[in-house]
Protein backbone atom coordinates (compact mmCIF):
# COMPACT_ATOMS: atom_id res chain seq x y z
CA UNK A 1 0.00 0.00 0.00
CA UNK A 2 1.16 3.55 -0.70
CA UNK A 3 1.90 6.00 2.11
CA UNK A 4 -0.98 8.41 2.89
CA UNK A 5 -1.19 11.15 0.29
CA UNK A 6 0.88 9.22 -2.25
CA UNK A 7 -0.03 6.78 -4.99
CA UNK A 8 2.01 4.11 -6.69
CA UNK A 9 2.79 4.28 -10.40
CA UNK A 10 4.84 2.23 -12.83
CA UNK A 11 7.19 4.48 -14.83
CA UNK A 12 7.62 3.04 -18.32
CA UNK A 13 9.41 4.06 -21.53
CA UNK A 14 7.28 5.36 -24.43
CA UNK A 15 6.98 1.83 -25.82
CA UNK A 16 7.50 -1.55 -24.24
CA UNK A 17 9.08 -2.10 -20.84
CA UNK A 18 12.68 -1.10 -21.50
CA UNK A 19 14.35 1.82 -23.28
CA UNK A 20 15.89 0.51 -26.54
CA UNK A 21 19.70 0.51 -26.64
CA UNK A 22 19.75 3.39 -29.17
CA UNK A 23 17.81 5.65 -26.79
CA UNK A 24 19.62 5.08 -23.51
CA UNK A 25 21.34 8.46 -23.82
CA UNK A 26 18.00 10.29 -24.32
CA UNK A 27 16.55 12.21 -21.36
CA UNK A 28 14.06 9.44 -20.58
CA UNK A 29 16.80 6.78 -20.65
CA UNK A 30 19.08 8.82 -18.41
CA UNK A 31 16.21 9.43 -16.00
CA UNK A 32 15.31 5.74 -15.74
CA UNK A 33 18.95 4.82 -15.22
CA UNK A 34 19.25 7.42 -12.48
CA UNK A 35 16.36 5.72 -10.68
CA UNK A 36 18.63 2.88 -9.60
CA UNK A 37 17.31 0.78 -6.74
CA UNK A 38 19.72 0.30 -3.87
CA UNK A 39 19.55 -2.06 -0.95
CA UNK A 40 17.79 -0.69 2.13
CA UNK A 41 14.72 1.48 2.55
CA UNK A 42 12.89 2.97 -0.43
CA UNK A 43 14.91 5.82 -1.94
CA UNK A 44 13.58 9.40 -2.05
CA UNK A 45 14.32 11.10 -5.39
CA UNK A 46 14.00 14.86 -5.89
CA UNK A 47 13.58 16.43 -9.35
CA UNK A 48 16.21 19.10 -9.78
CA UNK A 49 14.22 20.97 -12.41
CA UNK A 50 11.09 21.03 -10.23
CA UNK A 51 11.86 22.18 -6.68
CA UNK A 52 9.72 20.53 -4.04
CA UNK A 53 8.74 17.60 -6.24
CA UNK A 54 9.86 14.25 -4.90
CA UNK A 55 9.07 10.62 -5.49
CA UNK A 56 9.89 7.44 -3.64
CA UNK A 57 11.55 4.70 -5.66
CA UNK A 58 10.21 1.29 -4.63
CA UNK A 59 11.36 -1.21 -7.23
CA UNK A 60 12.97 -1.57 -10.64
CA UNK A 61 12.65 -4.16 -13.40
CA UNK A 62 16.12 -3.35 -14.75
CA UNK A 63 18.52 -0.44 -15.35
CA UNK A 64 16.69 1.06 -18.34
CA UNK A 65 13.38 -0.61 -17.60
CA UNK A 66 10.19 -0.07 -15.65
CA UNK A 67 10.35 1.46 -12.17
CA UNK A 68 7.80 1.32 -9.41
CA UNK A 69 7.49 4.70 -7.71
CA UNK A 70 5.31 6.38 -5.13
CA UNK A 71 4.36 10.02 -5.66
CA UNK A 72 1.80 12.54 -4.44
CA UNK A 73 -0.86 13.08 -7.18
CA UNK A 74 -0.21 16.83 -7.01
CA UNK A 75 3.35 16.19 -8.29
CA UNK A 76 2.34 14.07 -11.29
CA UNK A 77 1.92 16.99 -13.63
CA UNK A 78 5.43 18.25 -12.77
CA UNK A 79 6.91 14.78 -13.31
CA UNK A 80 5.20 14.49 -16.70
CA UNK A 81 6.46 17.95 -17.65
CA UNK A 82 9.97 16.90 -16.55
CA UNK A 83 9.85 13.59 -18.47
CA UNK A 84 7.18 13.86 -21.19
CA UNK A 85 8.38 10.70 -22.99
CA UNK A 86 7.74 8.38 -20.09
CA UNK A 87 4.43 6.70 -19.36
CA UNK A 88 3.01 6.79 -15.83
CA UNK A 89 0.64 3.88 -15.28
CA UNK A 90 -1.29 3.74 -11.99
CA UNK A 91 -0.69 0.46 -10.21
CA UNK A 92 -3.80 -1.72 -10.31
CA UNK A 93 -5.01 -4.34 -7.87
CA UNK A 94 -7.41 -7.01 -9.07
CA UNK A 95 -10.06 -8.56 -6.84
CA UNK A 96 -12.33 -11.58 -7.08
CA UNK A 97 -15.38 -10.80 -9.18
CA UNK A 98 -18.00 -10.89 -6.43
CA UNK A 99 -21.55 -10.72 -7.75
CA UNK A 100 -23.32 -7.45 -6.87
CA UNK A 101 -25.90 -7.62 -4.09
CA UNK A 102 -29.55 -7.09 -4.84
CA UNK A 103 -30.90 -3.74 -3.62
CA UNK A 104 -34.36 -2.26 -3.24
CA UNK A 105 -35.30 0.25 -5.93
CA UNK A 106 -37.57 3.23 -5.17
CA UNK A 107 -41.05 2.44 -6.36
CA UNK A 108 -42.31 4.72 -9.05
CA UNK A 109 -45.58 6.58 -8.49
CA UNK A 110 -47.98 7.08 -11.36
CA UNK A 111 -47.49 10.53 -12.85
CA UNK A 112 -50.53 12.76 -13.31
CA UNK A 113 -51.41 13.78 -16.82
CA UNK A 114 -48.91 16.45 -17.85
CA UNK A 115 -50.17 19.95 -18.56
CA UNK A 116 -48.07 21.76 -21.16
CA UNK A 117 -46.91 25.35 -21.15
CA UNK A 118 -46.00 27.12 -24.39
CA UNK A 119 -42.93 29.35 -24.16
CA UNK A 120 -41.70 31.67 -26.88
CA UNK A 121 -38.00 32.41 -27.54
CA UNK A 122 -37.24 35.66 -29.37
CA UNK A 123 -34.34 37.94 -30.21
CA UNK A 124 -33.88 40.70 -27.67
CA UNK A 125 -33.18 42.98 -30.62
CA UNK A 126 -36.31 43.28 -32.80
CA UNK A 127 -38.25 40.34 -31.29
CA UNK A 128 -37.77 37.91 -34.18
CA UNK A 129 -38.50 34.26 -33.23
CA UNK A 130 -35.48 32.02 -32.53
CA UNK A 131 -35.99 28.58 -34.05
CA UNK A 132 -34.15 25.40 -33.02
CA UNK A 133 -33.25 26.59 -29.50
CA UNK A 134 -33.04 23.92 -26.79
CA UNK A 135 -35.15 25.01 -23.80
CA UNK A 136 -34.49 23.21 -20.50
CA UNK A 137 -36.79 24.03 -17.57
CA UNK A 138 -36.24 22.81 -14.00
CA UNK A 139 -38.89 22.96 -11.27
CA UNK A 140 -36.34 21.35 -8.91
CA UNK A 141 -32.79 21.85 -10.12
CA UNK A 142 -31.10 19.82 -7.37
CA UNK A 143 -33.20 16.76 -8.24
CA UNK A 144 -33.13 17.62 -11.94
CA UNK A 145 -36.95 17.59 -12.20
CA UNK A 146 -38.18 19.34 -15.30
CA UNK A 147 -38.78 19.15 -19.02
CA UNK A 148 -37.01 20.14 -22.22
CA UNK A 149 -37.77 20.72 -25.89
CA UNK A 150 -36.72 22.64 -29.02
CA UNK A 151 -38.37 25.73 -30.41
CA UNK A 152 -40.19 25.47 -33.74
CA UNK A 153 -40.01 27.89 -36.68
CA UNK A 154 -42.10 30.45 -34.76
CA UNK A 155 -39.81 30.23 -31.72
CA UNK A 156 -42.35 28.25 -29.65
CA UNK A 157 -41.81 25.20 -27.48
CA UNK A 158 -44.38 23.28 -25.38
CA UNK A 159 -43.09 21.79 -22.13
CA UNK A 160 -44.92 19.30 -19.90
CA UNK A 161 -44.43 21.10 -16.58
CA UNK A 162 -47.49 19.79 -14.72
CA UNK A 163 -49.67 22.91 -14.40
CA UNK A 164 -50.70 26.06 -16.28
CA UNK A 165 -48.46 28.37 -14.22
CA UNK A 166 -45.19 27.11 -12.82
CA UNK A 167 -42.35 28.61 -10.83
CA UNK A 168 -39.11 27.42 -12.37
CA UNK A 169 -35.96 27.27 -10.28
CA UNK A 170 -33.92 27.49 -13.46
CA UNK A 171 -34.63 27.95 -17.15
CA UNK A 172 -31.80 27.37 -19.64
CA UNK A 173 -32.18 28.39 -23.28
CA UNK A 174 -29.48 27.20 -25.71
CA UNK A 175 -29.84 28.70 -29.21
CA UNK A 176 -28.22 26.71 -31.98
CA UNK A 177 -26.20 29.72 -33.11
CA UNK A 178 -25.97 33.51 -33.46
CA UNK A 179 -27.22 34.30 -29.89
CA UNK A 180 -25.90 34.00 -26.37
CA UNK A 181 -27.60 31.26 -24.36
CA UNK A 182 -29.77 32.47 -21.45
CA UNK A 183 -30.19 31.37 -17.83
CA UNK A 184 -33.16 32.62 -15.80
CA UNK A 185 -33.54 31.78 -12.11
CA UNK A 186 -36.76 31.72 -10.06
CA UNK A 187 -38.97 32.58 -13.01
CA UNK A 188 -42.74 32.04 -13.04
CA UNK A 189 -43.93 30.97 -16.50
CA UNK A 190 -47.30 30.43 -18.13
CA UNK A 191 -48.51 30.18 -21.75
CA UNK A 192 -46.76 32.60 -24.11
CA UNK A 193 -44.07 33.71 -21.64
CA UNK A 194 -41.40 35.29 -23.86
CA UNK A 195 -37.70 34.69 -23.33
CA UNK A 196 -35.37 37.20 -25.01
CA UNK A 197 -31.91 36.20 -26.22
CA UNK A 198 -28.99 38.59 -26.75
CA UNK A 199 -27.64 38.49 -30.33
CA UNK A 200 -24.00 37.54 -30.70
CA UNK A 201 -21.52 40.26 -31.49
CA UNK A 202 -18.34 38.87 -33.05
CA UNK A 203 -16.28 41.71 -31.62
CA UNK A 204 -17.16 40.70 -28.06
CA UNK A 205 -14.15 39.93 -25.84
CA UNK A 206 -14.98 36.40 -24.66
CA UNK A 207 -12.61 34.38 -22.45
CA UNK A 208 -10.58 33.20 -25.45
CA UNK A 209 -9.94 36.74 -26.68
CA UNK A 210 -9.37 37.98 -23.14
CA UNK A 211 -6.50 35.57 -22.52
CA UNK A 212 -4.99 35.42 -26.00
CA UNK A 213 -5.93 38.71 -27.66
CA UNK A 214 -6.06 38.96 -31.44
CA UNK A 215 -3.78 36.38 -33.07
CA UNK A 216 -1.36 37.41 -35.77
CA UNK A 217 -2.45 36.13 -39.22
CA UNK A 218 0.84 34.18 -39.28
CA UNK A 219 0.38 32.44 -35.91
CA UNK A 220 0.75 28.68 -36.24
CA UNK A 221 2.43 28.82 -39.66
CA UNK A 222 4.20 25.58 -40.55
CA UNK A 223 2.14 23.49 -38.10
CA UNK A 224 -0.31 20.85 -39.30
CA UNK A 225 -3.23 20.18 -36.96
CA UNK A 226 -5.65 17.25 -37.15
CA UNK A 227 -9.10 17.72 -35.60
CA UNK A 228 -10.59 14.33 -34.76
CA UNK A 229 -14.25 15.19 -34.27
CA UNK A 230 -17.69 15.51 -35.92
CA UNK A 231 -16.17 16.91 -39.12
CA UNK A 232 -15.63 20.54 -40.13
CA UNK A 233 -18.21 22.47 -42.18
CA UNK A 234 -17.23 24.76 -45.02
CA UNK A 235 -17.10 28.25 -43.53
CA UNK A 236 -15.88 31.66 -44.69
CA UNK A 237 -13.46 31.81 -41.72
CA UNK A 238 -11.96 28.33 -42.21
CA UNK A 239 -9.61 26.78 -44.76
CA UNK A 240 -9.60 22.99 -44.63
CA UNK A 241 -6.56 21.36 -46.18
CA UNK A 242 -8.16 17.91 -46.37
CA UNK A 243 -9.07 15.01 -44.18
CA UNK A 244 -10.97 11.77 -44.00
CA UNK A 245 -14.18 10.29 -42.69
CA UNK A 246 -13.13 7.15 -40.81
CA UNK A 247 -16.67 5.99 -39.89
CA UNK A 248 -17.07 2.44 -41.16
CA UNK A 249 -19.69 2.29 -43.91
CA UNK A 250 -19.59 6.01 -44.77
CA UNK A 251 -17.84 7.78 -47.66
CA UNK A 252 -14.27 8.56 -46.59
CA UNK A 253 -14.39 11.82 -48.55
CA UNK A 254 -17.25 13.17 -46.37
CA UNK A 255 -15.21 14.84 -43.69
CA UNK A 256 -17.45 17.91 -43.44
CA UNK A 257 -19.87 18.57 -40.57
CA UNK A 258 -21.98 15.55 -39.57
CA UNK A 259 -24.92 17.75 -38.56
CA UNK A 260 -23.85 18.53 -34.98
CA UNK A 261 -21.49 21.48 -35.52
CA UNK A 262 -19.14 20.50 -32.70
CA UNK A 263 -16.05 19.95 -34.88
CA UNK A 264 -16.63 23.22 -36.75
CA UNK A 265 -16.62 25.12 -33.44
CA UNK A 266 -13.48 23.27 -32.29
CA UNK A 267 -11.73 24.01 -35.60
CA UNK A 268 -12.53 27.72 -35.41
CA UNK A 269 -10.97 28.04 -31.96
CA UNK A 270 -7.72 26.74 -33.45
CA UNK A 271 -7.69 28.06 -36.97
CA UNK A 272 -10.42 30.57 -37.87
CA UNK A 273 -8.93 33.43 -39.89
CA UNK A 274 -11.81 35.92 -39.88
CA UNK A 275 -11.61 39.53 -38.79
CA UNK A 276 -14.05 40.76 -36.13
CA UNK A 277 -16.70 42.12 -36.27
CA UNK A 278 -17.38 40.39 -39.61
CA UNK A 279 -15.85 37.07 -38.55
CA UNK A 280 -13.85 35.40 -35.81
CA UNK A 281 -10.19 34.54 -35.45
CA UNK A 282 -8.74 31.49 -33.72
CA UNK A 283 -5.46 31.24 -31.88
CA UNK A 284 -3.41 29.97 -34.82
CA UNK A 285 -5.03 31.08 -38.11
CA UNK A 286 -2.05 30.05 -40.24
CA UNK A 287 -2.02 26.34 -39.31
CA UNK A 288 -2.72 23.72 -41.92
CA UNK A 289 -6.07 22.34 -40.75
CA UNK A 290 -7.23 18.77 -41.39
CA UNK A 291 -10.58 17.23 -40.52
CA UNK A 292 -10.94 13.60 -39.39
CA UNK A 293 -14.61 12.80 -38.92
CA UNK A 294 -15.19 9.95 -36.46
CA UNK A 295 -18.86 10.57 -35.62
CA UNK A 296 -21.44 9.19 -38.05
CA UNK A 297 -24.09 11.37 -39.71
CA UNK A 298 -26.20 13.11 -37.04
CA UNK A 299 -24.60 10.84 -34.42
CA UNK A 300 -23.04 11.88 -31.12
CA UNK A 301 -21.19 8.62 -30.64
CA UNK A 302 -17.95 7.46 -32.25
CA UNK A 303 -16.35 4.02 -32.24
CA UNK A 304 -12.89 3.46 -30.86
CA UNK A 305 -12.03 1.99 -34.27
CA UNK A 306 -12.91 5.21 -36.11
CA UNK A 307 -10.96 7.27 -33.55
CA UNK A 308 -7.93 4.98 -33.71
CA UNK A 309 -7.95 5.03 -37.50
CA UNK A 310 -8.26 8.82 -37.50
CA UNK A 311 -5.27 9.22 -35.18
CA UNK A 312 -3.19 6.80 -37.28
CA UNK A 313 -4.04 8.62 -40.49
CA UNK A 314 -3.49 12.06 -38.98
CA UNK A 315 -0.01 10.88 -37.98
CA UNK A 316 0.64 9.46 -41.44
CA UNK A 317 -0.61 12.71 -43.01
CA UNK A 318 2.05 14.59 -41.04
CA UNK A 319 -0.10 16.26 -38.39
CA UNK A 320 2.09 17.72 -35.66
CA UNK A 321 -0.81 18.19 -33.26
CA UNK A 322 -3.93 16.05 -32.96
CA UNK A 323 -6.94 17.50 -31.13
CA UNK A 324 -9.31 15.09 -29.34
CA UNK A 325 -12.29 17.00 -27.93
CA UNK A 326 -13.98 13.73 -27.00
CA UNK A 327 -13.75 11.03 -24.42
CA UNK A 328 -15.38 8.88 -21.78
CA UNK A 329 -15.68 5.29 -20.70
CA UNK A 330 -12.92 2.95 -19.64
CA UNK A 331 -9.37 3.11 -20.96
CA UNK A 332 -9.14 1.58 -24.40
CA UNK A 333 -6.17 -0.42 -25.60
CA UNK A 334 -6.61 0.48 -29.27
CA UNK A 335 -6.77 4.24 -28.70
CA UNK A 336 -3.81 4.03 -26.31
CA UNK A 337 -1.84 2.19 -29.00
CA UNK A 338 -2.70 4.91 -31.53
CA UNK A 339 -1.63 7.70 -29.15
CA UNK A 340 1.58 5.79 -28.46
CA UNK A 341 2.09 5.44 -32.23
CA UNK A 342 1.56 9.21 -32.61
CA UNK A 343 4.21 9.94 -29.99
CA UNK A 344 6.58 7.46 -31.60
CA UNK A 345 6.17 9.34 -34.90
CA UNK A 346 6.80 12.80 -33.44
CA UNK A 347 3.16 13.95 -33.05
CA UNK A 348 1.44 15.27 -29.95
CA UNK A 349 -2.12 14.36 -28.91
CA UNK A 350 -4.10 16.92 -26.86
CA UNK A 351 -7.34 15.73 -25.23
CA UNK A 352 -10.31 17.19 -23.34
CA UNK A 353 -10.56 16.27 -19.66
CA UNK A 354 -14.35 15.73 -19.78
CA UNK A 355 -17.44 17.59 -18.55
CA UNK A 356 -18.78 15.52 -15.67
CA UNK A 357 -18.20 18.19 -13.01
CA UNK A 358 -15.13 17.54 -10.86
CA UNK A 359 -15.08 13.85 -11.76
CA UNK A 360 -11.80 12.08 -12.61
CA UNK A 361 -10.24 12.98 -15.94
CA UNK A 362 -11.90 10.89 -18.65
CA UNK A 363 -10.16 8.67 -21.18
CA UNK A 364 -8.22 9.31 -23.46
CA UNK A 365 -7.16 12.53 -21.70
CA UNK A 366 -6.31 10.35 -18.68
CA UNK A 367 -3.82 8.37 -20.77
CA UNK A 368 -0.36 9.42 -19.73
CA UNK A 369 0.90 10.08 -23.29
CA UNK A 370 -1.84 12.58 -24.16
CA UNK A 371 -1.88 16.13 -22.82
CA UNK A 372 -5.04 16.55 -20.71
CA UNK A 373 -6.78 19.94 -20.69
CA UNK A 374 -9.24 21.23 -18.08
CA UNK A 375 -11.58 24.17 -18.73
CA UNK A 376 -11.43 27.54 -16.99
CA UNK A 377 -13.35 30.77 -17.36
CA UNK A 378 -13.27 34.40 -16.32
CA UNK A 379 -16.03 36.52 -14.86
CA UNK A 380 -16.86 39.47 -17.08
CA UNK A 381 -16.14 37.62 -20.35
CA UNK A 382 -19.80 36.66 -20.85
CA UNK A 383 -22.89 38.88 -20.59
CA UNK A 384 -25.01 38.84 -17.42
CA UNK A 385 -27.99 36.47 -17.52
CA UNK A 386 -26.27 33.91 -19.73
CA UNK A 387 -25.85 30.20 -18.92
CA UNK A 388 -22.11 30.77 -18.41
CA UNK A 389 -22.95 32.31 -15.01
CA UNK A 390 -23.93 28.79 -13.91
CA UNK A 391 -20.42 27.52 -14.70
CA UNK A 392 -18.67 29.75 -12.15
CA UNK A 393 -17.23 27.67 -9.28
CA UNK A 394 -14.23 27.49 -7.01
CA UNK A 395 -11.29 27.21 -7.09
CA UNK A 396 -10.60 30.77 -8.10
CA UNK A 397 -7.18 31.86 -9.27
CA UNK A 398 -4.70 34.40 -7.97
CA UNK A 399 -6.82 36.80 -10.00
CA UNK A 400 -10.19 36.12 -8.33
CA UNK A 401 -12.09 36.67 -11.56
CA UNK A 402 -10.60 33.45 -12.98
CA UNK A 403 -12.24 30.13 -12.09
CA UNK A 404 -12.15 26.45 -13.05
CA UNK A 405 -15.43 25.70 -14.88
CA UNK A 406 -17.96 23.85 -12.70
CA UNK A 407 -18.37 21.19 -15.38
CA UNK A 408 -14.66 20.47 -15.82
CA UNK A 409 -13.18 17.15 -14.74
CA UNK A 410 -9.99 17.48 -12.74
CA UNK A 411 -7.26 15.34 -11.24
CA UNK A 412 -3.58 14.50 -11.28
CA UNK A 413 -3.68 13.69 -15.02
CA UNK A 414 -4.37 17.35 -15.95
CA UNK A 415 -1.44 18.86 -17.88
CA UNK A 416 -2.88 22.23 -18.91
CA UNK A 417 -5.91 24.45 -18.51
CA UNK A 418 -7.46 26.71 -21.14
CA UNK A 419 -10.55 28.90 -21.63
CA UNK A 420 -13.71 26.84 -22.14
CA UNK A 421 -16.59 28.95 -20.81
CA UNK A 422 -18.56 31.06 -23.28
CA UNK A 423 -16.31 30.61 -26.31
CA UNK A 424 -17.41 32.26 -29.57
CA UNK A 425 -16.38 30.34 -32.67
CA UNK A 426 -17.37 29.20 -36.13
CA UNK A 427 -20.49 27.06 -36.57
CA UNK A 428 -22.26 25.67 -39.63
CA UNK A 429 -24.11 28.62 -41.13
CA UNK A 430 -22.73 31.22 -38.72
CA UNK A 431 -21.22 31.48 -35.25
CA UNK A 432 -22.07 30.01 -31.86
CA UNK A 433 -21.16 30.18 -28.18
CA UNK A 434 -20.29 26.83 -26.63
CA UNK A 435 -18.82 25.69 -23.34
CA UNK A 436 -16.84 22.62 -22.38
CA UNK A 437 -13.46 21.03 -22.09
CA UNK A 438 -14.16 20.38 -25.79
CA UNK A 439 -13.52 24.12 -26.28
CA UNK A 440 -10.60 24.34 -23.83
CA UNK A 441 -8.82 21.52 -25.67
CA UNK A 442 -8.57 23.35 -29.04
CA UNK A 443 -7.58 26.52 -27.20
CA UNK A 444 -4.60 24.56 -25.82
CA UNK A 445 -3.97 23.08 -29.27
CA UNK A 446 -4.03 26.54 -30.86
CA UNK A 447 -1.68 27.89 -28.20
CA UNK A 448 0.61 24.89 -28.74
CA UNK A 449 0.63 25.52 -32.51
CA UNK A 450 1.62 29.14 -31.93
CA UNK A 451 4.46 28.11 -29.62
CA UNK A 452 5.74 25.39 -31.96
CA UNK A 453 5.64 27.59 -35.04
CA UNK A 454 8.26 29.73 -33.31
CA UNK A 455 10.48 26.64 -32.83
CA UNK A 456 11.51 25.74 -36.35
CA UNK A 457 14.38 23.68 -34.95
CA UNK A 458 11.84 21.34 -33.32
CA UNK A 459 9.78 20.96 -36.44
CA UNK A 460 12.88 20.07 -38.40
CA UNK A 461 13.63 17.10 -36.16
CA UNK A 462 13.08 13.61 -37.55
CA UNK A 463 9.56 12.37 -36.74
CA UNK A 464 10.42 10.20 -33.76
CA UNK A 465 9.92 10.16 -29.98
CA UNK A 466 12.54 12.86 -29.21
CA UNK A 467 10.59 15.24 -31.48
CA UNK A 468 7.28 14.70 -29.67
CA UNK A 469 9.09 14.89 -26.35
CA UNK A 470 10.70 18.20 -27.29
CA UNK A 471 7.31 19.52 -28.46
CA UNK A 472 5.66 18.50 -25.16
CA UNK A 473 8.47 20.16 -23.21
CA UNK A 474 8.10 23.39 -25.21
CA UNK A 475 4.32 23.50 -24.70
CA UNK A 476 4.33 22.56 -21.01
CA UNK A 477 7.29 24.81 -20.31
CA UNK A 478 5.42 27.88 -21.59
CA UNK A 479 2.33 27.29 -19.43
CA UNK A 480 1.59 29.87 -16.75
CA UNK A 481 0.13 28.83 -13.39
CA UNK A 482 -3.04 30.78 -12.56
CA UNK A 483 -3.17 29.69 -8.92
CA UNK A 484 -5.82 26.95 -9.16
CA UNK A 485 -3.45 24.19 -8.02
CA UNK A 486 -1.96 21.44 -10.15
CA UNK A 487 -4.93 19.06 -9.82
CA UNK A 488 -7.03 21.70 -11.59
CA UNK A 489 -4.59 23.28 -14.02
CA UNK A 490 -1.57 20.98 -14.36
CA UNK A 491 1.28 23.26 -15.41
CA UNK A 492 -1.15 26.13 -15.94
CA UNK A 493 -2.72 28.12 -18.77
CA UNK A 494 -1.59 26.96 -22.20
CA UNK A 495 -0.11 30.01 -23.94
CA UNK B 1 -19.81 -12.95 -32.27
CA UNK B 2 -18.47 -9.45 -31.73
CA UNK B 3 -16.53 -6.72 -33.52
CA UNK B 4 -12.87 -6.39 -32.63
CA UNK B 5 -10.01 -4.09 -33.49
CA UNK B 6 -7.02 -6.19 -34.49
CA UNK B 7 -3.97 -3.95 -34.37
CA UNK B 8 -0.33 -4.41 -35.26
CA UNK B 9 1.79 -2.90 -32.47
CA UNK B 10 5.13 -4.28 -33.64
CA UNK B 11 7.77 -2.13 -35.28
CA UNK B 12 7.68 -1.28 -38.98
CA UNK B 13 4.90 -2.17 -41.39
CA UNK B 14 2.39 -4.84 -40.46
CA UNK B 15 3.40 -8.23 -41.93
CA UNK B 16 1.37 -8.85 -45.10
CA UNK B 17 1.43 -12.59 -44.47
CA UNK B 18 -0.41 -12.08 -41.17
CA UNK B 19 -3.07 -9.97 -42.83
CA UNK B 20 -3.50 -12.64 -45.50
CA UNK B 21 -3.93 -15.27 -42.82
CA UNK B 22 -6.61 -13.22 -41.02
CA UNK B 23 -8.43 -12.61 -44.30
CA UNK B 24 -8.21 -16.28 -45.27
CA UNK B 25 -9.75 -17.51 -42.02
CA UNK B 26 -13.38 -18.31 -42.73
CA UNK B 27 -14.58 -17.65 -39.19
CA UNK B 28 -13.21 -14.08 -39.25
CA UNK B 29 -14.93 -11.40 -41.33
CA UNK B 30 -12.86 -8.32 -42.09
CA UNK B 31 -15.18 -5.28 -42.04
CA UNK B 32 -12.57 -2.58 -42.55
CA UNK B 33 -8.86 -2.32 -43.19
CA UNK B 34 -6.58 0.49 -42.07
CA UNK B 35 -2.84 1.06 -42.14
CA UNK B 36 -2.07 -0.62 -38.80
CA UNK B 37 -5.25 -2.53 -38.02
CA UNK B 38 -8.33 -4.35 -39.15
CA UNK B 39 -11.92 -4.27 -37.91
CA UNK B 40 -12.95 -7.89 -37.63
CA UNK B 41 -16.21 -9.67 -36.79
CA UNK B 42 -15.52 -12.91 -35.00
CA UNK B 43 -15.93 -14.88 -31.82
CA UNK B 44 -13.29 -14.08 -29.21
CA UNK B 45 -12.31 -17.75 -29.22
CA UNK B 46 -11.58 -17.76 -32.95
CA UNK B 47 -9.76 -14.47 -32.72
CA UNK B 48 -7.61 -15.75 -29.89
CA UNK B 49 -6.77 -18.86 -31.90
CA UNK B 50 -5.70 -16.97 -35.03
CA UNK B 51 -4.36 -13.62 -33.82
CA UNK B 52 -3.06 -14.93 -30.52
CA UNK B 53 -0.40 -16.87 -32.38
CA UNK B 54 0.85 -13.84 -34.36
CA UNK B 55 3.62 -11.86 -32.65
CA UNK B 56 3.13 -8.10 -32.53
CA UNK B 57 -0.68 -8.18 -32.88
CA UNK B 58 -3.28 -7.29 -30.23
CA UNK B 59 -7.05 -7.16 -30.29
CA UNK B 60 -9.66 -5.35 -28.28
CA UNK B 61 -13.45 -5.00 -28.58
CA UNK B 62 -14.98 -2.20 -30.62
CA UNK B 63 -16.93 0.24 -28.44
CA UNK B 64 -18.29 3.75 -28.71
CA UNK B 65 -17.49 7.10 -27.10
CA UNK B 66 -20.12 9.85 -26.93
CA UNK B 67 -19.71 13.61 -27.22
CA UNK B 68 -19.71 15.06 -23.72
CA UNK B 69 -22.38 17.73 -23.36
CA UNK B 70 -21.98 19.91 -20.25
CA UNK B 71 -25.56 21.22 -20.44
CA UNK B 72 -27.86 20.17 -17.57
CA UNK B 73 -30.69 17.79 -18.44
CA UNK B 74 -33.88 16.85 -16.59
CA UNK B 75 -33.82 13.33 -15.13
CA UNK B 76 -37.57 13.14 -14.78
CA UNK B 77 -40.67 15.23 -15.34
CA UNK B 78 -42.80 16.94 -12.69
CA UNK B 79 -45.47 14.63 -11.24
CA UNK B 80 -48.30 17.13 -11.20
Amino acid sequence: MAEPGRKQFIVLPLQGFRVPAVSTSAASGRFLKALAVRAGPARLVRLEAAPGVELRLLDSVNEYGAKLVEIAPAFLSALRAHQPSLRLVPIAFYHPAVAPRVRVETRATAAKAAVKIRLCVVSRKGGAPVAGALVVAFTDFQERVGAQGRTNATGEVSLALGSATVKLQRLYVYPERDFWPALKKNLTVSDDTRIGLAPLSLGYVDCLRYFYGAASPKAGMGIKVGVVDTGIAEHADLDIDGGENTVVGEDKAEFGDNGLGHGTHVAGIIAAHGQPPAGVRGLAPAVTLRSYRVFGRQSDSASNYAITKAIDHAVEDGCDLINLSLGGGPADEAIEAAIQYARSRGSLVIAAAGNEGRQPVSFPASYTLSLAVSAMGRKGTFPPGTTQGGDVASPYGKDRKNFVAAFSNVGPEIDLTAPGVGVISTYPGGYAVLDGTSMACPAATGAAATILSAHLELLGLPRNPPRSEAMARAVLGRARALGFGSLYEGQGLAR
Amino acid sequence: MGRYIVRYVGTGLRPAVDVQRIRATQELTVLDDSSRMLLVEASEQQLSKVVGSMPGWTWSPERTIRLRDPRPKPRRGPQG
